[in-house]
Parts: C-alpha cells; sequence; structure tokens
C-alpha cells in the first residue's frame, strides 16, 4: 500500500516462487535508516530492507506470498504466506528519553484462490490478507511523562496466476 | 363568520410553525445519526469462511468468498430498532482441502484455514443478504429471534472517545474487552490511502474470543471474527473497511493520537532529586563562604 524501498536478495529454495510481497513500518527517533527483515514461507527465506524515519526506534511488519512451482507439470502444487516482524526501543543516553515499542498482536489469514476471472483474462487471484499491532510507549523526564499508543500495519498480499498453471 | 375562519386559519398557522419548531430537532438529530437518506452507510472489502459451531468448536464447511465486498444498509426505524442489512457479495469457491479446517478461536482459523489449487468456484456472483435488527440505543442485535449481541460491522449510537469506557457491550455471549491505557481507551493508528497522499486514522480496539474491532465513532476500520448468519453457521470474516470510506472517516476522524499520563511516584522522585540537590550545593557554597571567611 506505501510503496517501500525493497530489496530482494535470496530465495534458498528454488522451486518456491515470491508471487507478492508487502512491507510496513513507522519510525520515532533518529535518522532515517535501512532495516532489514526476513520472512519464511514453504522453506524458503526472503530478505527485504525497508526505509525507516527514524532508525532508533521503530516498528515494521512483513508478509509474503509464495507458491510451490512444479517444472515438471508446469504447475502450482501449492500455495503459502508468511509474515515477520521487529522492533527496536531506544533510550537516550542520560536516560532524559526513552521509546519501547513492542509487538502486541496480529494476524495473516488463509491463502485464497480466485479462479473467477479466468474465462475472462486467463489469471486467477491469489491472496492472503493479514495485519500486525505493535504498542509505542514515549517517556520523557525520566518516565515521569508518558504518551501510548498502538500502530496498526496492514499487510495484505495478492497476485495474479496464469490458469494454466493451476491443476 | 369571517372572524372564526382568520381565527382557524390562525390556528393552523400556530399549529404548523410548533409542529416545525418541535418536529426540526428530531428530524435533524436522526439525520445526523443515521442518515436515512442515503441507503449504504458502510462499505468493507475482505475474505469470508463459511462456519458451522459445534459447541465451543468452528468448522469449516468448505466454502468461501474471496475480496467479498460487504455492504450495510439501512432499511427501516421502528420503536427503537433499525434494520441494516448486510449484502455479502463476492465469487463463492468450495475447497475440499479447507473442510478438514476447525479451532476455537478466530485468528487461529484465519492463519490456517489455507485454500488449495484444487478450489472450484461454485457461483461466480454469490450474494448472501441478511437483515439484522439492530437497538439504536445500545446497539445488540438479532438475527431473526436469535440474539447476537454487539453489531460488529457498524455501530449505530455514536461511540465517542470519551464515552468509550462507559458502555460495557456483550458478543456471542462473551463481554468485549475495550483495550485501555491507564483507564483510557488506547488509540490505534491506522494509515489508509487518501487523495494521492495517506492519511493517519485513530480508532479504539474492542475484543473477545470471537471477534476483534477497531472502531472510530460509528465505523469500524476493521473487524475480524465470527459473524453469526443464522442456522447455527457462521462467517469467519477479515473485513477492512473499504477505501471509498476513507473521506467519511477523515470527516470524523477526532480521536486522540495517543494516551498521555503522568507519573507522580517519579514526578516526587524528580523534585526529591532536585531539592537534594539544590540543597546539597546550597551547602557546599556556605560552607565555602564560611572557609574563605
Amino acid at each position: 500500500m506505501f510503496a517501500p524501498e525493497t530489496n530482494i536478495k535470496k530465495a534458498t529454495a528454488q522451486n518456491v516462487i515470491l508471487l507478492d510481497y508487502s512491507i510496513g513500518g513507522n519510525g520515532y527517533h533518529g535518522s532515517s535508516g535501512t532495516v532489514s527483515l526476513t520472512v519464511s514461507s514453504q522453506g524458503a527465506l526472503f530478505t527485504f530492507s525497508y526505509t525507516v524515519n527514524g532508525i532508533d526506534a521503530y516498528d515494521l511488519a512483513g508478509s509474503v506470498l509464495t507458491g510451490v512451482y512444479d517444472s515438471g507439470i508446469h504447475q502450482f502444487i501449492a500455495f503459502g504466506k508468511g509474515y515477520n516482524y521487529r522492533t527496536r526501543s531506544w533510550t537516550s543516553f542520560t536516560h532524559f528519553e526513552s521509546y519501547k515499542i513492542s509487538y502486541y498482536y496480529g494476524t495473516l489469514s488463509g491463502v485464497y484462490i480466485d479462479r473467477s476471472s479466468c474465462n475472462s483474462i486467463g489469471y486467477a487471484k491469489v491472496e492472503a490478507r493479514g495485519s500486525e499491532l505493535f504498542r509505542v510507549e514515549h517517556s520523557t523526564w525520566w518516565g515521569a511523562k508518558t504518551s501510548v499508543h498502538y500502530d496498526y500495519i496492514s499487510l495484505t498480499v495478492s497476485s495474479l496466476v496464469s490458469c494454466s498453471t493451476l491443476p | 363568520m369571517l372572524l372564526s375562519k382568520d381565527f382557524l386559519k390562525s390556528i393552523l398557522f400556530f399549529a404548523m410553525l410548533s409542529s416545525l419548531i418541535f418536529l426540526t430537532p428530531t428530524l435533524t438529530l436522526l439525520a445526523h445519526e443515521i442518515k436515512p437518506s442515503s441507503r449504504t452507510i458502510y462499505v468493507y472489502k475482505g475474505d469470508i469462511l463459511f462456519m458451522k459451531r459445534n459447541g465451543s468448536v468452528f468448522i469449516s464447511d468448505g466454502f468461501y468468498i474471496l475480496s467479498a465486498s460487504v455492504v450495510v444498509n439501512i432499511s427501516n426505524i421502528k420503536r427503537g430498532l433499525i434494520n441494516l442489512s448486510v449484502s455479502i457479495n463476492g465469487p463463492l469457491y468450495y475447497d475440499p482441502a479447507l473442510a478438514n479446517c476447525s479451532g476455537s478461536s478466530f485468528n487461529v482459523l484465519l492463519e490456517t484455514c489455507d485454500s488449495s489449487p484444487l478450489a472450484r468456484l461454485v457461483n461466480e456472483s454469490y450474494r448472501l443478504t441478511l437483515t439484522y435488527s439492530v437497538n439504536v440505543s445500545n446497539n445488540y442485535a438479532w438475527l431473526g429471534n436469535r440474539f447476537v449481541g454487539f453489531f460488529p460491522l457498524y455501530v449505530v449510537p455514536d461511540i465517542g472517545y470519551d464515552n468509550a469506557t462507559r458502555f460495557k457491550y456483550v458478543y456471542l455471549g462473551e463481554e468485549l474487552t475495550l483495550l485501555t491505557v491507564h483507564g483510557k481507551p488506547a488509540p490505534v493508528r491506522v494509515k489508509k490511502p487518501y487523495g494521492s497522499s495517506s492519511i493517519e486514522l485513530h480508532c479504539i480496539v474492542y475484543n473477545n474470543t470471537y471477534v476483534d474491532l477497531c472502531l472510530l465513532h460509528h465505523y469500524p476500520l476493521y473487524v475480524w471474527g465470527f459473524l453469526p448468519i443464522g442456522d447455527n453457521r457462521f462467517a469467519l470474516v477479515y473485513l477492512e473497511v473499504d477505501d471509498s470510506m476513507v473521506g467519511v472517516l477523515a470527516s470524523v476522524n477526532d480521536y486522540p493520537a495517543s494516551v498521555e499520563y503522568v507519573d507522580y511516584v517519579r514526578v516526587g522522585l524528580l523534585v526529591s532529586v532536585v531539592a537534594l540537590i539544590i540543597v546539597g550545593v546550597y551547602g557546599v557554597v556556605r560552607r565555602f563562604r564560611r572557609g574563605k571567611g
């Protein structure tokens, strides 16, 4: 939804194809910087990088949609998904100010396949919806004053695959 | 005769005037609360999995709708009850691999019930319409004669940030918990695309074993969980507000972005430390001056 700066570094299983990814995050302190996040699905690992506007304290979540493609029969034999997250808290040198960021909860729905457009465009949609919630606590005056909120990160992944590659 | 005609005219005039005076606020209130002129009041997008319930366990029957459009419409108002019809539209699928998927928690079910490449299209444009009777003052709903509890897809009474903690709601027999920080509702920040940019909306979370939703006044930004659809059947929904509704949400986006509080024990400690430092410095200065004298 919010186009990240993403660079896929490696996929360790050759027959697992990355169909789509989603990544989002919020930075709170420090200069902007790049954070890497590794997400696994169907035995494959995918590493993404994401630019947060605050490298000292941040929350970050990402999801992937994958398919296991059998090159012998030229078909997908399974689809999968995965998600992962990272948080980083920060405390100033004098302990005057701090950010405490923690994972609260999240989910990624099952993978669903929509073949309704196979007859018209020849492609089917594969999709999984997800979201993650993080608790962000910002304290100043050595913890005397605190503000708290939660960050919601939406992680929907969706892809079109040729209907001829489906059983 | 003429006099009596004028008299009747003036009575009629005052009757019309007074009815206008008394009725206008009521009509304005109704128009503000439920906008009867616009039938569609809210739209979601999401995935839906159909389930049966056996005690505390929910079992998938193998049917699902992908990228469903869920439209909430107002039908009519009668004696404190409003009819909200929920229209679920989308392609209906059947997947035998899903039929074995079961569990008692909606988030575990959401994560583990995957469809397989064997899923087949049953109905390209499936439509399911359900009408819930919702109490306009406490948002409790009935589907037919069956009591549902809190209606999760649209909240008829306006829940402001300040009054959210005053209400206790029950959904499918279990109390909903409001996520709080120091007794105040915890704001959740949700980013949504808005025009060529994006907007940060703030909502508050109600959840229990069966549902999890984040509410901004009348409007849940997302709803996960079980929605009863009658005959001991449930829709396991994963819904997010449709992007077409973001303009409406932006116009009521007045919940705070965070909860702020002061730790008075730490303030006391801080004041004590500062006082000790001042006293210490004063003592040192005095001793230094005495030494000089």
